[in-house]
């Protein structure tokens, strides 16, 4: 398992840039409102103060000018207007007549004069005051209250105005105003800070994080990341370790698995090596072979032995079981019989030999069937011994009927017994060969492959191919012909088992 | 139409002579017979020696497979019990005929008879 050593590049931005942002423009919208509408209600609350005072010294003026209006006493009238205007923010305080005509006034040039109306304030008729606020051309905003003269309340006789300065309110608001902005000023600042320092607090963690991420991307599966605060944080890095560590298990799984893997291999290439390299060259006789492991190892096997001068073994074996264990149980079985084959011409001592020292070695419950055969290459006869392996076949090339002969002494496998029953079963017959007789030995990966429908070759089917390769020359060619029909049945389809197919054929 | 891999084993006491029969359905191969070895082997932890395995239901017993019943059965005579097989198929009884395993281990057509060859015991 490779892992890919490459840095991951910078953020392009920064969390704390972000959230700093973000605080602070959270800080200037609550206080920029808030501020706003503090300021608002301070400005209308200070309108309303000036308005009720500016109406309390009209109502006064109206009161006490009727009686010198009407007498034209214009200098009590003076005299009105003068002590109304002692008071704060006083602009102008007019009394007009009937006829818009200045009767008393702040300033003695507009007297007897006609009343310029300002903009926006019509003659008065009901006896409510009417405010309104108009531009001075001087004095800037000036809220202007004005109210009749009504006599007997009914017959007006003129207009009272005062005119009030704005600009005190103004000033306040905008001391005010400025006051906020130094106060939002803080603030954000404030929120600066606090956010970065936060963010900062709130970001220790997720650095950690990330560089246990980063660590373990650069391979270093033994990265822990520092206990946390048992919050979310916390969670995810208890989450983060326990995923490293599981990752560090696979990986070594993974890495003990391909370790595996290339021993069996190295195992396959061994088992490889301990089947015969070539067939063997007699006069009068061809060989074929064809092996075929299911997996990396197999236990099926098979070997041509030098007997003697003019004699052959001939061994088909199967082990119990598949793998490494049935393939070193098949290396022991092969070494035993390379030992004790050559010299002896009757495979049923060899078979008894091969037991006995199986039995002593071999665990319960393992066994191996092996078919062994000698042959006599000079008058072309065989004897041959089974223990439990499947019947051997046998072409009779000059039979007209039932041409092919199973043969299958009755006889436990090798490994199972060491009480005598083996000893007692265990035999061995000879038969003769002639022209164009043909030995097919094999294992049970033969007869029992099986196709997509799970049907198995069987039996029927080997005869009937072996049957229709008899003639078609030499042991080889009998071996490809069976083969042909093996793979016709089944496909590629991959089996279960080992195989093993061994033909002798008669010239 | 075999070798599917799967096996089903129940366990249940025959009633007489302190038998207990083992039903295997399914095949034993490589995979199942370990399986198999849990079961037979959890039998003799628990003493009971003198068992019956029930192979009607079962279409294939692999090498393995033979392997288990001749590795447990010296354990179970060893304490005057035995494994007897009842019921096999034909695909079964051929490979059991053809390892000649009839001079090792004990088997009969049906259950009662198998019973009865432990009564005789």
């Amino acid at each position: 398992m490779e892992l890919h050593p490459t840095p991951l590049p910078r953020p392009k931005t920064s969390v704390k840039i972000e959230f700093s942002l973000w605080v602070m423009l959270l800080v200037l919208a609550t206080a920029g409102t808030l501020t706003w509408f503090i300021l608002r209600q301070e400005r209308d609350a200070l309108v309303q103060e000036v308005t009720r005072r500016g109406l309390a010294l009209t109502q006064y003026l109206a009161t006490h000018s009727i009686d010198p209006f009407l007498t034209n006493d214009k200098l009590t009238l003076a005299t009105l207007v003068a002590d109304v205007m002692k008071n704060e923010d006083m602009v102008y305080a007019l009394i007009v007549d009937r006829d818009s005509r200045v009767v008393a006034a702040d300033k003695s040039e507009l007297i007897d004069k006609p009343y310029i109306r300002p903009p926006g304030i019509p003659p008065l008729y009901l006896p409510e005051p009417f405010i309104h606020t108009w531009h001075h051309p001087d004095a800037g905003w000036v809220i202007d209250i004005g109210i009749p003269l009504i006599l007997q309340a009914k017959t007006k006789i003129g207009e009272i105005h005062l005119g009030i300065s704005h600009s005190t309110i103004q000033n306040v608001v905008s001391h005010a105003w400025r006051n906020a902005g130094m106060l939002v000023a803080i603030f954000l600042l404030a929120g600066l800070v606090g956010s970065v320092v936060l963010v900062t607090l709130m970001l220790r963690p997720v650095s950690a994080l990330t560089r246990g991420a980063q660590a373990i991307g650069l391979g270093n599966l033994d990265y822990q990341i520092p206990p946390m605060r048992p919050n979310e944080l916390g969670q995810l890095a208890e989450t983060f370790n326990r995923m490293t560590r599981e990752l560090k298990i696979a990986t070594e799984q993974a890495l003990e698995q391909e370790r595996l893997q290339k021993e069996l291999q190295v195992a396959q290439q061994i088992q490889q090596k301990l089947l015969p390299k070539q067939l063997p060259e007699i006069p009068g006789y061809s060989f074929g072979a064809l092996y075929r492991a299911a997996k990396e190892v197999g236990g099926d096997y098979y070997d041509f032995l030098r007997v003697g001068k003019d004699h052959l073994g001939l061994a088909v074996a199967d082990v119990c079981g598949k793998g490494v264990p049935a393939a070193l149980l098949m290396s022991v079985a092969r070494s035993i019989l390379k030992t004790i084959a050559p010299g002896e011409t009757s495979p049923l001592k060899v078979l008894k030999e091969l037991n006995r020292l199986l039995v002593a070695d071999l665990s319960r419950g393992l066994f191996i069937t092996l078919f062994y055969a000698v042959i006599n290459v000079k008058n072309r006869t065989m004897t041959f011994t089974s223990a439990g392996h499947n019947p051997v076949l046998v072409w009779q090339a000059q039979k007209r009927q039932s041409q092919l002969l199973e043969l299958r002494p009755p006889c436990l496998p090798l490994g199972v017994d060491g009480t005598g029953i083996f000893e007692r079963l265990v035999q061995e017959r000879t038969i003769t060969l002639k022209a164009g007789d043909a030995v097919i030995l094999y294992t049970d990966g033969l007869t029992e492959a099986w196709n997509d429908q799970r049907e198995e070759f069987g039996m029927e089917r080997l005869k009937e191919a072996v049957a229709a390769s008899a003639g078609l020359g030499s042991a080889a060619d009998m071996i490809q012909g069976i083969d042909r029909s093996l793979i016709r049945f089944c496909g590629e389809l991959h089996q279960n088992d080992d195989l093993a197919v061994v033909t002798l054929k008669v010239d | 139409m075999r070798r599917d891999g799967n096996i089903s084993i129940e366990v249940r006491k025959s009633g007489l002579h302190d038998v207990t029969v083992v039903d295997v359905t399914g095949v034993i191969d490589t995979g199942t017979t370990l399986i198999l070895d849990e079961h037979l082997s959890g039998l003799l932890r628990e003493q009971k020696y003198r068992l019956i395995i029930n192979l009607a239901q079962v279409s294939y017993v692999s090498s393995a497979g033979w392997g288990l019943f001749v590795s447990l059965l010296p354990k179970t005579r060893e304490h005057q019990g035995d494994i007897k097989l009842v019921a096999m198929t034909t695909e079964v009884r051929n490979v059991f005929n053809m390892l000649a395993f009839s001079n090792l281990i004990a088997a009969y057509l049906t259950e009662e008879e198998a019973i009865a060859a432990f009564k005789q015991k």
